[in-house]
């Protein structure tokens, strides 16, 4: 069986499976391609940077068109998170792949249980105060579920940047999305709705990613041929997995991929402490 | 409010012209054409592959276009800022397009 065949394959079922969970393909092609199928794990990292690219471009214009994305917040978080995006690349490209691996093997880990604590104890987002003053950049958004202009007033924007240094970071040195940091820190930290959080998150990806696209690809580390049915694979996936998602149980699905997760964690970090 | 309009139809057309590059790669690769790959910083064995029909040529056009793209849509953005007025938000998307040149030059140097 063609190799790219199966790398198509895989990658529309990780950019599902990572759509129905919400936290991306990147999280899941990366074990995929390494544990599974072998790859490099440099090689599969830079492969999963350009299906980020591929999924925050094809759903930010609907997102765009909505007015659902906070675009002068993700400019603004986007300065860091590129710049973390170009150091993570950067990098990456001194790190032994074993080091990747065990710091990936780790990751899933703590995605893993940050998904085990949302399914025990959900976070409230914090509630809209009408009357407060308090500084910060105010912006609304309208729901589209209800039709009504929600108004919402951005703190801690300072901590936010920053954090969203880390986010780019990680996304450049592990080639995943980012939004797994990117999310609650605008939701949760910078009191940014959750609709809008994610919107704007899955908007800021395309440039992080690009800043260390460009460092990999410069080191040879991207293979178009793992790339391409990456991210076709990722895209048409990550649809499927949306029209999906409202079928399907959110905890079932969660408990899934924290099994999942946690053996392709197991065998990385094997891998990682291997002598 | 700046309009939104050019920003999402260049992500739209980015992404369109890469994944028919990759469909196409894919479909030629399955086809049984040149399996034989290239460095995508080879740009000239890229046009020749291209010319060939070559699949991992098709496959590096794509991936050019993709990471392209977000560099274009956020000229599409400065753009659209300016032409509203608002100079400051323009001037936050100048500076994300100087960090990915930033990465350009930190690629060339090392």
């Amino acid at each position: 069986v063609s190799s790219v065949l199966v790398a198509f394959l895989v990658a529309i079922g990780a950019g599902g499976f990572g759509s129905l969970v919400g936290i991306g393909g990147g999280i899941v092609i990366v074990p995929l391609l390494t544990v599974a199928l072998g790859h490099d794990v440099k090689t599969a990292i830079a492969a999963s940077l350009i299906g980020v690219i591929a999924t925050s471009l094809s759903a930010s214009p609907r997102f765009l068109r909505s007015g659902l994305v906070d675009r002068q917040l993700g400019l603004l978080l986007l300065v860091a998170a590129a710049l973390g995006g170009l150091a993570g690349g950067v990098t990456a490209g001194y790190l032994d792949g074993r080091l990747l691996t065990l710091l990936f093997g780790l990751l899933l880990v703590l995605v893993a249980l940050q998904m085990l604590r949302e399914i025990l104890r959900p976070d409230q987002p914090p509630a809209v105060d009408e009357t407060d003053q308090a500084p910060g950049l105010s912006s609304s958004y309208v729901e589209p579920t209800s039709g009504e202009v929600v108004a919402y007033r951005v703190r801690r924007v300072v901590p936010g940047t920053l954090l969203s240094f880390l986010a780019g970071n990680v996304s450049g040195l592990l080639g995943v999305g980012g939004g797994v940091i990117n999310v609650p820190v605008m939701n949760l930290l910078m009191h940014v709705p959750i609709r809008v959080a994610t919107t704007t998150s899955t908007y800021m990806l395309a440039a992080t990613a690009v800043a260390s696209s460009i460092v990999y690809l410069d080191a040879g580390r991207i293979d178009p041929l793992l790339a391409a049915p990456v991210a076709l694979g990722i895209i048409i996936g990550a649809r499927l997995g949306a029209r999906l998602a409202m079928r399907v149980s959110q905890d079932a699905l969660r408990l899934a991929f924290m099994g999942v997760a946690l053996v392709l964690a197991m065998s990385m970090i094997r891998e990682g402490l291997a002598p | 409010m700046a309009s939104r309009r050019l920003t999402s139809a260049t992500m739209t057309a980015g992404v369109l012209v890469s994944a028919a590059c990759f469909a196409l790669a894919i479909v030629l690769e399955l086809a049984g054409g040149d399996t034989s790959g290239g460095r995508m910083s080879d740009l000239s064995a890229m046009l020749d592959g291209l010319v060939a029909m070559a699949p991992w040529a098709w496959a590096g056009v794509g991936t050019y276009v993709l990471i392209v793209t977000p560099a274009l849509a956020l000229v599409a953005t400065t753009f659209e800022y300016w032409r509203a007025g608002n100079r400051a938000a323009a001037g936050l998307a100048v500076l994300v397009l100087l960090v990915l040149l930033l990465g350009c030059l930190v690629a060339v140097v090392r």
